[in-house]
């Protein structure tokens, strides 16, 4: 219990990656206490089923652990590599069914939904610091920019098929995207939660 | 943030990062990539963790425990198993390449033509077998699936449930394996007919007179669907009767819709 206490609370995002890639099951077990919440969050809006969110989700921390031994920390932080494999995880499965269903929620609501459980780790205050950051950089956002942002990042859609959905030029949501991602990185870097 | 003449894959990089890029412009990035532009690897990088924090921002759902469960009994199975990044071709060390012979010109060429092919071999072989571990990972947690769902079926306390279609879908049918120690179950349905929009199947397990959510679905082209029975919170109370109905998408409290198939829980 102790040994997990500490793997749960002292340790990187980096040392927890390193440790899996030794085989160490606690390691895991703590990268994924911290971070399995967010996943699933994650894929729930992107497939919009939450059993295919399930399957996603383990298929998401099985190839973690498998390929933790891969991870190269100078292509990117151990929560960057994760939320890779979870995307692509979750938009092979996109892909490989067909969902007729897609929650309808705006994805801004649900941010603004947010937990407002009290802190209770060290892990739970960044986060929440976090969310706050990104809410933020999300509403200044002009709302065509901010919405093209959110077609990609949580429903999948590729700049053709966000044209497609919003009767726009395929230009112009490029650009709007370009011009969103850019601002968002901005906003981020200002207020220190992303690079 | 890109060098000059890189204007074209740093857009790349904002709309990969989005994940609105098409696949061929992903595979014109990672080429790119591959070449080695370090200003654009950069740029990808921190787009990457910009992508994160974007993530990051939705509330946390928890995942059920299942999940997890399944996660360390895989790799409780697997331990021991030589680990698939172990076929990643190794670094080879500086020491184990043979000392030249040639005038130091021509070394120096051949060893900066040397470096460059296994930088640039080793990046494309490293991406090729991750792509391939992925594919094996995928076929190994099917696999594990399957071998779930057989010793679900084939534990002493399954019982086996057998759904019969009503007034919206007669032709509809199903099989549920519900084993109420493990409070565990498996659903699969057949001839389900099409969802309206914004519709899904929902399973509910009747204890007494009250209906519990025990999951939703939506069946494939065939009319085909499956589902993990969620765990009952009470799973000690006995389930008379299976239902599916159709229930707005995310699922309800309590069953809205018509009832598209029953069956009463009757050991088989």
């Amino acid at each position: 219990m102790v040994m997990v206490a500490k793997w749960s609370t002292a340790m990187s995002d980096l040392e927890l990656v390193q440790g899996m890639a030794r085989r160490d099951t606690q390691a895991f077990t703590a990268f994924y206490d911290r971070h399995a919440s967010t996943v699933f969050s994650l894929l729930c809006r992107l497939l919009g089923d939450r059993s295919e969110a399930e399957d996603a989700l383990q298929d998401t921390f099985w190839q973690v652990w498998r390929q933790a031994g891969a991870h190269d920390p100078s292509r990117g932080s151990g929560i960057a590599w994760l939320i890779q494999i979870a995307r692509s995880r979750g938009l092979d499965r996109l892909r490989q069914v067909t969902l007729r269903t897609r929650r309808a929620g705006d994805p801004l609501d649900e941010l603004a939904d947010r937990l407002s459980t009290g802190t209770t780790t060290d892990q739970d205050a960044i986060r929440h610091e976090t969310q706050d950051s990104v809410h933020q950089a999300l509403v200044t956002l002009p709302s065509e920019q901010r919405e093209a942002v959110m077609l990609a990042f949580f429903e999948g859609l590729t700049h053709p098929e966000i044209a497609e959905r919003l009767g726009a030029p395929l230009g112009t949501v490029k650009t709007r995207i370009r011009l969103g991602m850019r601002k968002l990185q901005e906003s981020l870097r200002a207020t220190g939660v992303a690079e | 943030m890109t060098a000059q003449g890189c204007e074209r894959f740093e857009d790349l990089c904002l709309l990969t990062a989005a994940g609105s890029a098409t696949p061929d412009e992903e595979r014109a990035l990672s080429a790119h990539l591959v070449e080695g532009c370090a200003a654009c690897e950069g740029a990808q990088r921190e787009l990457g963790e910009t992508a994160a924090r974007l993530a990051q921002a939705l509330p946390p759902i928890a995942p059920p425990p299942l999940v997890k469960d399944r996660l360390m009994e895989a790799i409780g199975r697997e331990k021991g198993v030589r680990p698939f990044r172990s076929l990643v071709a190794p670094v080879i060390p500086s020491r184990i390449i043979p000392r030249l012979a040639w005038p130091w010109a021509a070394g120096w060429g051949f060893a900066a033509v040397l470096g460059i092919l296994l930088v640039w071999n080793s990046d494309v072989h490293r991406k090729v077998v991750a792509r391939q571990t992925a594919e094996l990972e995928t076929l190994h947690l099917a696999l594990a699936q399957k071998e779930e769902a057989l010793r679900l079926i084939e534990a002493k306390h399954t019982q086996t449930v057998r759904l019969t279609g009503l007034d919206p879908s007669p032709k509809a049918f199903g099989r549920i394996f519900w084993n109420p120690e493990a409070n565990a179950g498996l659903l699969f349905a057949f001839d389900l007919p099409p969802l309206p929009e914004g519709k899904v199947y929902q399973l509910w397990a009747i204890q007494g007179a009250a209906p519990v959510d025990a999951g939703i679905f939506t069946p494939d082209q065939r009319g085909v669907g499956s589902l993990r029975v969620k765990a009952l919170p009470e799973p000690a109370k006995t389930v008379g009767v299976f239902a599916i109905t159709i229930e707005p998408a995310g699922g309800s409290r309590q069953p809205t819709g018509s009832m598209y198939l029953k069956g009463s829980s009757v050991l088989l």
